[in-house]
């Protein structure tokens, strides 16, 4: 019988090429699948390195919120081992001496820029604000300690920080270079916008450019500006003044093992103590987890993955019914064969359970088969995607374009095998209807068949 | 060979008032109006009649291949004719053995795996254990029947007397108390047949196996202890003389 099962299995060419499809619609699945876990996982690494554990938005009350009460209020909750603050404005930036004068904000390439202002020291140690300075290309600062350091002279102005992108359309004179001290004038709104019909006035200043950083994430891809957040060089002294709060947004960092929801009770039990606004209360602000924050972004490549895994779910449907197509076949074809072995002895079950058998055999295979391909492929991808590129020049995700290194794939043992097991029950279930054929052949009549 | 004589007074199979008709569009048409047999242990049996007589419905329904719409069948003894599909296929595997006019071989199984079919289906599980033992008895029935040379031919490596002598071999290797032989040497040359046909009537008289044999050929009924005659859907009375089919 077995060998009845395996000559009839590999009978004609087209139900090898069926049990392939079959494998190479899982393989598929299962390829496609894995690079977007790895997607999810290098956009949600990238999102919580720049974005911390916690995000907190102060609420503004009479004065403006100070860091220095926050920093206290914040010193001794184990759950927070780390805190950035930022202070964020937004600007116009132009070029002194050049023809895009801040007089004629009509220019359309007058650029807007966000201004944060942070503590260098404090930033490193919540995001990965030391890797951005350390993977510049333009011109990377000498000193990452100091990243807003500029060389002394009469005409030094405060150092701020730009992209690798936007130090590229800094226009330059001859023999001008972005280490010489390049001036850049930044006009940003005052802290507070006067009331209907009064004059706006904005501040402007001019800084030095000190050097750039590298864009590795989304949110500060071209416009981004960094300064000193507080000091005689920075960005609340220069441009925003006394009036102005000196931070609004912190990044927290959580203590390992500490969840986020665990870490933003703590804090806003610390803001309490300390008497400080409850943030997303009245006053506004907010206090939110890394994940709240970014649920916008991150919920798309979920939605992503949940489509593409759909419409592959369709490329396995479709192939298993091409295994059921091979069957039906094969069972039309062995009619007679099915009389003789009914005259031999074989009961229903008998003839019903060798085509059974074989559909799940081939099932199996295919499904094994696809598992296999996508476990090899995913294990050697770094291999792959070399090979890929060397060879055919194809760069599945081009790095200017992803902000991923390499091809991200991660395999997902347990989804890999539940679902390589769905695809072998789905090949079973297309195998009962011929075996059901099978099973009622009638045999005088198979045997009259010619 | 050794010869197992019956022992049994009980007749290996009996047929009473047989009817079977088939509907052809809105009719029916009848084949078989009451046909009853009995077939004794180790009798070698002709059935005779002329072409669409019923011979071959008549062999499905002693063979529980089909049912009857009325009478019954008894196999030593035993009513058979109302078993299920299953029930009927295990009683098939071990105690009915079929030749047919086109040896319906499986193509893909040599002649020792084409013989050792009916074992594999009669034993189930218990064929693992007794493997051995069954392929030994399949190799001596095969050189019985002069293929011992052959085991490993597929059949399309054989000639059509060839396939016919490992039809006969897969249909004693269970030692049936009845084989079943549909015009097994109509496919035959009249030397290749005839040879065929002694080779069967021998291994069945060995075996004590009672044959019931369908042909249209006199030389072949003369062979045979017995003549049974199909005319009308009735068994013709053995006495009754009935011109040969031409
Ligand atoms: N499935 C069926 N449906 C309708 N009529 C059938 C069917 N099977 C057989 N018959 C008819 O029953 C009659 C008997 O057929 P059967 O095959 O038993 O004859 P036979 O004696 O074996 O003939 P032959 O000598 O040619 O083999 C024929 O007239 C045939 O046409
Ligand atoms: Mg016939």
């Amino acid at each position: 019988m077995s060998r009845l099962v395996l000559a009839w299995l590999f009978r004609r060419p087209v139900q090898a090429l069926a049990i392939l499809g079959v494998a190479v619609g899982l393989a598929a699945l299962l390829l496609v699948q894995a690079v977007m876990n790895g997607l999810i996982e290098t956009n949600e690494a990238a999102v919580r390195a720049f974005s911390g554990d916690l995000h907190l938005v102060p609420a503004v009350g009479e004065t403006p919120p100070r860091w220095d009460d926050y920093a206290a209020a914040l010193a001794d909750v184990a759950e927070v081992e780390a805190a950035a603050p930022h202070l964020v404005a937004h600007a116009l930036s132009s070029f002194p001496g050049w023809t895009m004068e801040l007089s004629q904000t009509g220019y359309s390439d007058a650029q807007q820029v966000r201004l944060v202002g942070v503590d260098p020291e404090a930033e490193a140690r919540v995001n990965r604000f030391g890797e951005a300075l350390a993977r510049a290309e333009v011109a990377p600062v000498a000193d990452p300690s100091r990243p807003f350091a500029v060389p002394p002279g009469p005409f030094a102005r405060p150092g701020l920080l730009v992209s690798d992108d936007f130090a590229r359309g800094v226009p330059l004179a001859q023999g001008e270079d972005l280490h010489g001290g390049k001036k850049v004038e930044l006009a940003a709104l005052p802290w507070r916008l006067p009331p209907p019909g009064e004059r706006l006035v904005p501040v402007n200043g001019v800084f030095t450019i000190a050097g750039t950083y590298a864009p590795l994430d989304f949110r500060t891809a071209l416009d981004v500006v960094f300064l000193e957040r507080t000091g005689p060089n920075g960005l609340h002294w220069n441009l925003l003044g006394s009036e102005a709060a000196d931070f609004t947004e912190a990044l927290l960092k959580l203590a390992p093992g500490v969840s986020a929801e665990a870490g933003k009770a703590a804090v806003l039990e610390a803001l309490s103590r300390a008497g400080l606004p409850r943030p997303g209360g009245a006053a506004g602000g907010e206090l939110v987890t890394w994940r709240e924050r970014n649920a916008t972004f991150l919920q798309a490549i979920h939605t992503e993955r949940r489509m593409t895994t759909l419409v592959l779910s369709f490329v396995v449907l479709v192939a298993a019914f091409g295994l059921f197509a091979v069957l039906a076949a094969l069972v039309r074809e062995k009619v007679r064969d099915l009389g003789v072995l009914a005259a031999c002895g074989a009961g229903p079950w008998t003839r019903g359970g060798l085509v059974f058998g074989l559909g799940a055999l081939a099932s199996a295979l295919g499904a094994a088969l696809g598992f296999g391909v996508a476990r090899w492929l995913v294990a050697e991808k770094d291999a792959v995607a070399a090979f890929l590129d060397r060879r055919f020049g194809i760069q599945i995700f081009p790095a200017q374009l992803y902000v991923v290194d390499g091809l991200p794939a991660v395999w997902n043992g347990g989804g890999a095998v539940r679902l390589a097991l769905a695809t072998f029950l789905l090949g079973l279930l297309f195998t009962l209807m011929p075996a059901l054929r099978a099973a009622r052949t009638d045999p005088v009549e198979a045997l009259r068949y010619e | 060979m050794t010869p197992t004589a019956p022992v049994s007074s009980v007749p290996p199979l009996v047929a009473h008032g047989l009817e079977k008709a088939y509907r052809v569009g809105r009719g029916r048409l009848p084949v078989l109006r009451g046909v009853s047999l009995v077939l004794c242990s180790g009798e070698l049996v002709a059935l005779m009649g002329a072409s669409g007589s019923g011979k071959s419905t008549l062999l499905h329904l002693l063979g529980l291949m089909d049912r009857p719409d009325a009478g019954e069948v008894l196999l030593d003894g035993e009513r058979v004719d109302r078993l299920g599909a299953g029930a009927a296929a295990r009683v098939r595997a071990r105690r009915i053995g079929f030749v047919f006019q086109q040896f319906q071989l499986l193509p893909e199984l040599n002649a020792l795996q084409n013989v050792l079919l009916p074992r594999r289906l009669a034993l189930g599980r218990l064929w693992w254990r007794r493997r051995r033992a069954e392929t030994a008895a399949a190799r001596r029935l095969l050189e019985a029947v002069g293929l011992g040379e052959r085991l490993r031919h597929r059949p399309t490596m054989l000639s059509g007397g060839e396939q016919q002598r490992v039809a006969i071999a897969r249909a004693l290797v269970s030692r049936p108390a009845v084989l079943l032989a549909d015009e097994p040497t109509g496919n035959l040359d009249r030397r290749t047949g005839h040879e065929v046909l002694t080779l069967l009537l021998d291994l069945a008289r060995a075996h004590g196996t009672a044959v019931l044999l369908a042909t249209h050929d006199p030389a072949v009924a003369q062979a045979c202890d017995r003549v049974l005659r199909l005319a009308d859907g009735e068994l013709v009375p053995p006495d009754a003389e009935v011109a040969p089919t031409p």
